[in-house]
C-alpha cells in the first residue's frame, strides 16, 4: 500500500506543477460555470411557463439533477482525456517507466496509485463547482438529497471515465493521440449510452446496464446501491485491464 | 567461492523474428565488479532488461540473487538498483524529491529515508545540486542522479547499462570513481561499448557479439591470452646483427621494432624470463627496459569481433 501511495503523490506534485492541472481544472471551471448559466436559464423559462399554466412549478432539485447528470457528464468527456493522457504515456515517453516497473512493487499497485492521483483532481474540481448546487439549496431551497447524492455520482462516473482515460494512456507513448482515443472512447460511452434507449424492444432492458442511466439513477437522490455497485466494479475492471495491459507490454 | 548473485544460463530472447540474444551463460558473484561488453546491438541491453524483470526471457533460465526473474519478480526487484540506457528522470522534480521518491518506491524505511537520500546525494556527488530541478541539470549531473536512484536502497546487485555514454572525460572519470567506490562492497555488472571504460573499472569481462558470448574470462587473462604472452625490450646500443640476440638463451621469435626497441616470445619453462634478462644484461648493449607487451581490451575486442564477423 505503501507504494500506491508514494506514486500518488508523486503524481499529485507532479499535476500541480505542471500548467496541465491548473488548465484543465480552469477549463472544467468555465465551461461548468457557463452551463450553468444556460440551466439557470432554461429552468426560469420551464418555471414561467408552468407558472402561467397554472401547473406544480418544478423544484430547483431539477437545477441539482441538471448540473450533475447533465452538465458534469458532458463537461467531463472533454476534461478527463486532459487529466489522464500523460498518466503512463509520458512514464514511458520519458523512460521513467524503467524505474517504476523495476522497482518492487506490482503493476497494480502503479496503476492505482495513478489513477487516484486523477481521482484526486476530479475531486478538486467538483469541490470547485460545490457553490452552484449549494447555492441553490440555500436560496433556491432544493431538496438536500439530490446535492449530496448527485456529488457521489459525479466522482463515481468520473471515476469511471478517468479509469477509461487511463486505459487510453496506457496504449501509447504519445500524451497527444492518448487524448484523442480518451476522447473517442468517452464520446462512445457518453452518447452510445443515450443511444442504447432508443433502439427499439430491447432499448429500455438494455439501457440500465449503460453508465448514463447508473448516474441518472444516482442523480435523482437516493442511493442506489446497484448503481455504486456499478460504477464500482466498472472502474475496478478498467483499472485492472490497465493493469494488465502494462504487463502486456512487456512482453514485446 | 563467494555466492553467485547473477546465473545466467542459456538465455535467449526473441523480438518478434528477430533473435536478440542467442542463448548465453555467465555467472557473477558477489563482490564482482563485471565488464558486459559488446558492439551496439550485440543484445546487451536486452540482456540486462531480462535481468531487470522489464522483458521475460524467450527461454532460458535467469537467476538474480537466487530468485528466478519470471517466478519471483518482486524478490528480484528488490534486490536491484538499476541504471538504464536513459536516466529515467522526472524533469519536474527537485533532485531531493525524486530521490525520495526513488527510495520510497524502492521500500526504504521512512526512518532511514533521509539517511539514505543523504548518502546517495554524498556518493554520487549530488550535494551542491539538491534543491535543483532535474530538468536543469547537465547530463553529467543527470547521469549522477541516475546513478544515485540505483543505489539509494543500498542494493546488493546494480545493473547499469551504459553508465558513461555521452559524458565528457571529466565526467567519465568521475562516473567510474563512483562506481569502483560502490562496487567494493557489492556485486556490479555494468555495460558497455566503450572499452576503457571496462578497462578501468572491471575485473571481469564478458563480450557478446550478436546475441553470443564471444570470449569471458577474468581481465588479465583475457588480455594475456590474446596478448600471445609477448614481451618487449629496449637496447641503448642495439647491435647491428639480430643474430647474436636471437641466440640468447629464454627468447623466441625476437622481431626487432627499430630504435633498439624489440619484441620476443619467451621460450616456456618457469626460468626463461630470469635467464633472458640476465643475458641481456650481461651483454655490451645497454638494457634499459624489459616489459610485458600490454594488450589493450580494444585490441582483443577487435579481435574477437572481427573473428566472429569472419567465421
Amino acid at each position: 500500500m505503501s507504494q500506491v501511495w508514494a506514486v500518488f503523490k508523486r503524481e499529485l506534485k507532479s499535476y500541480f506543477v505542471s500548467p496541465l492541472a491548473y488548465t484543465a481544472i480552469a477549463s472544467f471551471l468555465f465551461v461548468m460555470n457557463v452551463l450553468f448559466v444556460f440551466s439557470l436559464n432554461a429552468y426560469e423559462t420551464t418555471r414561467r411557463a408552468a407558472a402561467q399554466q397554472l401547473q406544480q412549478v418544478p423544484g430547483a432539485e431539477a437545477l441539482v439533477r441538471d448540473i450533475f447528470g447533465g452538465n458534469v457528464m458532458w463537461a467531463l468527456v472533454f476534461i478527463v482525456p486532459l487529466v489522464t493522457m500523460r498518466l503512463l504515456a509520458e512514464e514511458r515517453r520519458q523512460h521513467t517507466a524503467e524505474l517504476l516497473l523495476t522497482a518492487p512493487m506490482t503493476t497494480r499497485q502503479l496503476v492505482l496509485g495513478k489513477f487516484l492521483g486523477a481521482v484526486f483532481i476530479l475531486a478538486v474540481m467538483l469541490a470547485l463547482i460545490g457553490w452552484q448546487p449549494l447555492l441553490l439549496r440555500m436560496w433556491g431551497d432544493a431538496d438536500p438529497a439530490p446535492v449530496w447524492t448527485g456529488f457521489l455520482a459525479a466522482l463515481l462516473y468520473g471515476s469511471f471515465l478517468l479509469s477509461i482515460g487511463l486505459l487510453a494512456s496506457s496504449l501509447t507513448e504519445s500524451t497527444f493521440v492518448a487524448a484523442i482515443i480518451a476522447l473517442g472512447l468517452l464520446a462512445l460511452v457518453n452518447w452510445g449510452g443515450v443511444a442504447v434507449g432508443q433502439i427499439p424492444i430491447i432499448g429500455p432492458g438494455l439501457e440500465q446496464f449503460t453508465p448514463v442511466e447508473n448516474l441518472k439513477a444516482l442523480v435523482r437522490g437516493t442511493i442506489e446501491t446497484r448503481a455504486v455497485v456499478y460504477f464500482l466494479t466498472m472502474t475496478l475492471f478498467v483499472v485492472d485491464l490497465t493493469a494488465r495491459v502494462v504487463d502486456s507490454q512487456r512482453w514485446r | 567461492m563467494r555466492a553467485p548473485m547473477i546465473e545466467i544460463e542459456n538465455l535467449r530472447k526473441l523480438y518478434g523474428q528477430h533473435e536478440a540474444v542467442k542463448g548465453i551463460t555467465f555467472t557473477v558473484r558477489a563482490g564482482e565488479i563485471l565488464g558486459f561488453l559488446g558492439p551496439n546491438g550485440a543484445g546487451k541491453s536486452t540482456t540486462m532488461k531480462v535481468m531487470t524483470c522489464l522483458t521475460p526471457p524467450t527461454s532460458g533460465s535467469v537467476r538474480i540473487a537466487s530468485h528466478d526473474v519470471l517466478l519471483e519478480p518482486l524478490e528480484v526487484r528488490r534486490a536491484i538498483g538499476f541504471l538504464p540506457e536513459t536516466p529515467p528522470l522526472y524533469p519536474e522534480m527537485v533532485v531531493e524529491d525524486y530521490l525520495s521518491f526513488a527510495a520510497e518506491i524502492r521500500r526504504v524505511r521512512r526512518a532511514q529515508r533521509r539517511a539514505a537520500i543523504d548518502a546517495a546525494l554524498e556518493r554520487c556527488g549530488l550535494v551542491e545540486v539538491r534543491r535543483r530541478l532535474v530538468g536543469n541539470l547537465s547530463k553529467g549531473y543527470r547521469q549522477r542522479v541516475g546513478l544515485a536512484q540505483a543505489v539509494i536502497h543500498e542494493p546488493r546487485i546494480l545493473i547499469l547499462d551504459e553508465p558513461t555514454v555521452g559524458l565528457d572525460p571529466t565526467q567519465v572519470i568521475e562516473i567510474r570513481t563512483i562506481i569502483r567506490d560502490i562496487g567494493q562492497d557489492r556485486t556490479v555488472i555494468l555495460s558497455s561499448h566503450i572499452l576503457p571504460e571496462v578497462q578501468a573499472t572491471c575485473q571481469r569481462v564478458v563480450i557478446i557479439n550478436r546475441g553470443q558470448i564471444v570470449a569471458e574470462g577474468p581481465m588479465e587473462e583475457l588480455l594475456h591470452r590474446h596478448g600471445g604472452g609477448s614481451w618487449h625490450f629496449t637496447l641503448r646500443r642495439p647491435p647491428a646483427d639480430d643474430g647474436a640476440l636471437a641466440a640468447l638463451p629464454g627468447l623466441d621469435r625476437l622481431f626487432a621494432l627499430g630504435g633498439g626497441r624489440y619484441r620476443a616470445a619467451l621460450v616456456p619453462g618457469d626460468d626463461a624470463r630470469e635467464s633472458a634478462v640476465r643475458a641481456l644484461a650481461a651483454g655490451p648493449w645497454g638494457l634499459v627496459e624489459f616489459a610485458p607487451e600490454t594488450t589493450t581490451l580494444e585490441e582483443v575486442f577487435r579481435e574477437v569481433v572481427l573473428q566472429e564477423a569472419r567465421a
